[in-house]
């Protein structure tokens, strides 16, 4: 009889980590879908460059620089996604060129790839890019892909929700946050809803990788998030101000992680 | 309907471990060539140590290192048996006539052992005694099946351990949702007013006693109860079973009933300790299919085993067989920080971290993290979508740091 021996647990659940990025890229299909009927071929143009490029630099990268597999866990797609929707619908395709292979190779491969990058890969593209190129990304009156009913971003948002993808206590205290501060200093705060926002409250804010792993850490990074965008948005533009926040955020995460530890149950 | 099926098939031969419990090993009170009956004590030691009783009637034709689901190989005595079923005389007694010290005695002799802790080492003074009546589920159902046969059993086996403990009340938590074993329990403990149920939400696994008492008193408290909190005993169903036996049958503990998955009639039974795994599935109607993994307790923290031939002891409640399509071991992937390990980590550990802290061999950071607090319950592991094995990566830093 040939039986085999291993530790236990003998049964794991059927969540896999290809099972989780699949489910965000199914989150963001309707956004994607309505963001292409407002915008057209532009949309689908700069959303294909930036996803292809992703994946190009991230198997290029692994295979050749690192003579390693090629990933295949999809992640990249959902950082050229990401990264597509927070661009405006006038910008030169080079633009998401560039900043989806800078996302990938600076923002997650530089720190040692999936897994172990700080910042949103997505986020750093867009940050360098905004730099870099401010007259592109910053093209006031023209609208970014992510431009589109809120709505649609939420239907996205419950479904990660649901099934337990994200962190939950993020986008709670994230969106507390910003009504909170919002309404002290006495602002309407209806103008902030707008699709950037929801974006990063459900699908920038709640990448697993470069969040608080402890459960009160996790507020904390919400409700920091939170006070950074209406602070940034009192003075600029609201849809910078929620990816900048989440990148400052993002720097402080291991920080935060370390001084949020749980006291164990039982002292062993 | 009964739900445990006692396997009557005389099995051609028993082993008998001489150690089924944490601790030294038992020396042998027979030699080969002696004839045995029915719990007859065959095995015992200095104090301390738990004796060990024939299951089965017949010859003792060895004596030596036999293979055990729990450790490596373990000194058994090895028996015959000769079908006549014959048993020692049991002496019976009336609980409510003895003295603390006689029923923690009796308890003793009868080998009473609950996740390899001697019983009578546990019956310290206590106010409150609560049995763990939830099951590891989705496999694992001798709790339940217990207290669906044997409720008044049950209900006096509590009371011998409220009077061995000096406890005024005793509860006993059942899984909320199983409004059948409730109800069976509060009809059973009808007339005792300091015996209570308790329907919990959560599943609690083995080796997380704290956590259960802690979720009942704290039950108790929000009811408004005055308890404190400082003593409780707990224990479980299948000890208080053996509390009775060992009590009102003056019975040893020779049988164990064990939830039997993963085979042609997945049922609990009732085995004779001593009897291999194999006997236990052909009584079960035996494999699906060829084997490839089988498991012994609950599928979150059991021992896979090498052979069929080890025997059922004390404290096996569970056999699960896995085959080819559940068996197969998944690509272990990066960690992506998820938290779901530290969601559901009952000690409030960061079962990543730990991982990866062993991982890289920096136990300082492991003790740092409290390792030791971890309660190897498996539940990180379950639910880690990279399918890292972080129990078995704490389980090694533990031994480093030991
Ligand atoms: S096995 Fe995992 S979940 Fe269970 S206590 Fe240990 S670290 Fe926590
Ligand atoms: S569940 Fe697995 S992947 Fe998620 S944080 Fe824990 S160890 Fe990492």
């Amino acid at each position: 009889m040939s039986i085999i021996v291993s530790a236990p647990p003998h049964i794991k659940k059927d969540t896999c980590t290809k099972k989780m990025v699949c489910g965000v890229i199914i989150a963001l299909l309707p956004a994607l879908a309505v963001s292409l009927y407002l915008f057209g071929l532009p949309a689908m143009a700069i959303i294909l460059t930036s996803v292809l490029a992703a994946v190009c630099a991230e198997g290029a990268i692994q295979k050749f620089i690192l003579k390693k597999a090629i990933p295949t866990d999809g992640s990249a797609i959902v950082t050229g996604l990401l990264l597509a929707l927070l661009l405006h619908v006038n910008v030169p395709l080079w633009i998401p060129l560039i900043g989806a292979v800078v996302a990938i190779a600076i923002g997650k491969q530089a720190f040692g790839g999936y897994g172990s990058n700080i910042f949103n890969p997505a986020l750093v593209g867009w940050a360098v890019l905004t730099m870099a190129w401010p007259s592109h990304m910053a093209s006031a009156g023209v609208a970014r892909l992510v431009d589109i009913p809120p709505f649609v971003l939420l239907v996205g948002a419950a479904f990660l929700l649901y099934m337990g993808y994200i962190k939950w206590q993020i986008p709670a205290s994230y969106l507390i946050g910003v009504v909170f501060l919002s309404a002290l200093l006495t602002r309407d705060g209806s103008y902030i809803f707008i699709g950037a926002f929801i974006l990063g409250v459900f699908f920038m804010a709640t990448d697993p990788i470069t969040t608080p792993l402890t459960k009160k850490g996790r507020f904390i990074f919400g409700i920091g998030c939170g006070i950074l965008t209406v602070i940034y948005g009192y003075y600029g533009d609201y849809a910078e101000g929620v990816c900048y926040s989440i990148l400052l955020m993002n720097s402080v995460t291991p920080l935060i992680d370390r001084f949020m530890k749980a006291k164990p149950f039982v002292e062993g | 309907m009964r739900q445990i099926e006692p396997i009557t098939k005389i099995p051609e031969k028993v082993i008998i471990p001489l150690q089924q419990h944490v601790g030294a090993e038992n020396t042998p009170l027979v030699s080969v060539g002696d004839v045995v009956k029915i719990g007859q004590k065959i095995g015992d030691g200095e104090s301390g140590i738990l004796p060990v009783h024939s299951s089965a009637s017949g010859k003792v034709t060895a004596i030596s290192e036999c293979p055990h689901p729990f450790y490596e190989n373990v000194l058994s005595i090895i028996i015959e048996p000769d079908g006549k079923d014959a048993y020692i005389e049991f002496k019976a007694e009336d609980y409510s006539q003895l003295e603390r010290e006689q029923i923690i005695g009796i308890i003793k002799e009868a080998g009473v052992v609950e996740s390899g802790i001697p019983v009578h080492t546990k019956l310290s003074p206590s106010d409150v005694v609560i049995l763990n009546g939830m099951d590891e589920a989705p496999y694992m159902t001798s709790n339940r099946a217990l207290m669906l046969d044997f409720p008044s059993e049950i209900i006096d086996g509590l009371k011998i351990l409220m009077k061995a403990t000096g406890a005024s009340r005793g509860f006993i938590g059942i899984d909320a949702s199983d409004s059948e074993a409730i109800n069976t329990m509060n009809k059973a403990a009808v007339d005792d007013l300091n015996i209570e149920t308790v329907p919990l939400k959560t599943t609690y696994v083995r080796g997380m006693e704290e956590f259960f008492a802690k979720a009942v008193v704290k039950r108790e408290i929000s009811r408004g109860h005055r308890i404190s909190n400082a003593s409780t005993m707990t224990s479980t169903i299948g000890t208080a079973r053996a509390a009775y036996d060992a009590v009102c049958m003056g019975k040893p503990l020779i049988e164990t009933v064990v939830s039997v998955w993963g085979v042609k009639k997945s049922q609990n039974v009732q085995a004779k300790i001593g009897t291999s795994l194999r006997n236990v599935i052909e009584h079960c109607g035996g494999y699906k299919g060829k084997p490839k993994k089988i498991v012994v307790n609950g599928p979150m923290t059991g021992m896979a085993q090498y052979t069929d031939e080890v025997p059922v002891i004390k404290d096996v409640h569970g056999i699960l067989v896995q085959y080819e399509e559940d068996a197969t071991m998944a690509e272990i992937q990066p960690c992506i920080n998820c938290a779901k390990c530290v969601d559901v980590c009952p000690a409030n550990l960061l079962p990543n971290m730990l991982a990866a802290f062993a991982n890289k061999g920096r136990f300082d950071m492991c003790k740092r993290y409290n390792i030791s607090a971890c309660v190897e319950c498996g539940k990180c592991a379950y639910v880690c979508p990279s399918k890292i094995p972080i129990v078995q990566l704490i389980k090694c830093a533990k031994e480093w740091i030991k």
